[in-house]
């Protein structure tokens, strides 16, 4: 190796040390858990049905965000689990929300440390891009085993859905700052 | 070691993509198992109950939120309510009497023509928990389960007819298949000419669809489809949908007929389970009156082979 390249140029923002209270400890394993248990009492709500068909993604988003930002935790194994609780939940085909996670939680796991990086818009059309993508996958699985058409507002819930990132930003992150603070 | 890639020290099991393709093979597989084989119901009822205490959390706000409603509903239109309600008994009481009185001749005259009783089922009120949330399937949730002896294959009614059947039992609670959901097929017969036919499920939105009618076959719009009680799944004569659209082309050789149901499934709370007759029925001695006595059903088959009452 040689020593010019062992030690890369430095482009990006300045190097000088930032304020330590906005750096974010690794989460906690219960918090982790908390979150998603709530997410999931979020969208296990009942609505009514007219309600029903535009209920945002609650359970995805949280697992979106947490494959993020927690990727040591959250990986590709607990949003296939996840899927699984769906599934049941939604009185699915046994599989069906458990492949749409699995693609969800890789697609997170594969894009991360870009996106953490973008800025807001961005992060939110990737987000949308990505919920809509497993949509329309699973959409098509679902025609190929002869279910019944789902409507439009299976198609329009997931950049629904992802109008809320921000939300889910703040109050994680949010949390996360304030747990830090208060243990210092 | 590799220039660039992480030390063995940090490595934290299968790469990224290995596991997903692991995990997306195992959705797509179980994917596959469940829709076309029973073999995962376990699986489900076990999931399904360790989810139910959240569920109910879930559902409490609303629960009381209705209690509340319901504790504090203005008084003129309980009494209202109650009063249209009382008529409506009236009405009814009459009706069953002379209901009674037919059931009583026809059993007579059944008895007297050696043909098979009809066992009594057991029924059981429910209540709707939620509609299922996946756009796909046409399923509603129900709050008795195998704990309450909910079986498989059951009737489920409402006040206006058949609203569907139970699919699926867990510990707590029971799943409904609507009689909507696509490719569900129910055995009716038109209930003014006694033809009988099958009528299928389309999917939300759309009417569904009698079958197997040929062209020349008397059907009108506006004729109701009870069930014919073929299968012995469900009790005959039940009603379910009303013919709304026939279209007699004789390029084809069955009639194109749609049909709407008659349960308003949205509409109604609660909702009757009848048990379904899972083995062929019995045939009962003539001298036997098995109204009273339920724990008949259980007779040795054999005998089943004799003649089946008409619906």
């Amino acid at each position: 190796m040689k020593p010019d390249t062992a030690v890369p140029r430095f482009s990006g923002p300045s190097l000088e040390p930032i304020n330590p209270k906005l750096l974010l400890p690794p989460p906690r394993l219960w918090f982790i858990t908390v979150t998603l248990l709530a997410a999931l009492l979020i969208d296990l709500f009942p609505l009514s049905d007219a309600l029903m068909p535009w209920r945002p993604e609650f359970v995805a988003l949280t697992l979106l965000y947490w494959c993020t930002w927690a990727p040591r935790f959250v990986g590709i194994s607990i949003g296939f689990l996840l899927g699984l609780v769906m599934d049941v939940a939604n009185g699915s085909a046994l599989g069906q929300h458990a492949f749409a996670y699995t693609l969800l939680a890789f697609g997170a796991d594969y894009f991360r440390r870009r996106v953490v990086s973008f800025p807001m818009w961005q992060q939110m059309t990737f987000v949308a891009v990505l919920l809509e993508l497993c949509a329309i996958v699973v959409f098509l699985m679902r025609m190929m085993s002869g279910g019944a058409s789902p409507g439009a507002p299976y198609f329009i819930v997931p950049p629904m859905t992802a109008l809320l990132w921000p939300l889910m930003l703040v109050l994680l992150q949010r949390q996360q700052q304030r747990a830090a603070l208060s243990e210092r | 070691m590799i220039p660039g890639e992480p030390p063995p020290y940090l490595y934290r099991g299968p790469s990224i993509l290995a596991r997903f393709i692991f995990f997306a093979l195992l959705s797509l597989a179980l994917l596959f198992v469940d829709t076309r084989y029973q073999h995962l119901e376990k699986l489900r009822a076990g999931i399904a109950t360790a989810l139910y205490p959240l569920q109910q959390l879930a559902r409490w706000p609303r629960t009381a939120a209705q209690n509340a409603g319901a504790y504090f509903a203005d008084k003129i239109r309980l009494s209202e309510e109650n009063d249209a309600m009382r008529l409506q008994l009236l009405d009814q009481g009459r009706l069953i009497q002379e209901a009674q009185t037919a059931q009583r001749e026809n059993a007579q005259l059944k008895t007297l023509l050696q043909l098979k009783e009809q066992t009594p089922r057991n029924t059981l009120a429910v209540e709707i928990l939620y509609d299922t949330r996946d756009p796909f399937v046409q399923k509603i949730t129900v709050d008795k389960g195998l704990l309450q002896n909910v079986k498989e294959g059951s009737v489920v009614l409402d006040a206006h007819g058949v609203v569907g059947q139970v699919t699926q039992v867990t510990l707590f609670t029971s799943e409904v298949t609507l009689l909507i959901e696509k490719n569900h097929t129910t055995p009716v017969q038109i209930e003014r000419t006694g033809m009988r036919s099958v009528l299928y499920g389309m999917g939300v939105g759309v009417p569904m669809e009698l079958r197997f009618i040929s062209p020349a076959t008397d059907v009108r719009v506006g004729d109701r489809l009870v069930t014919s009680g073929l299968g012995s799944v469900y009790p005959a004569g039940l009603a379910v949908a009303t013919v709304t659209a026939i279209d007699n082309d004789t390029e084809h050789s069955f009639a194109h007929i749609t049909a709407t149901p008659v349960a308003g499934v949205i509409s109604s709370r609660y909702l009757l389970v009848v048990e379904a007759l899972a083995p062929p029925p019995i045939l009962t001695l003539p001298s036997e009156q098995p109204r009273n006595k339920p724990a008949e059903k259980k007779k040795p088959e054999g005998k089943s082979a004799g003649n089946r009452s008409a619906p």
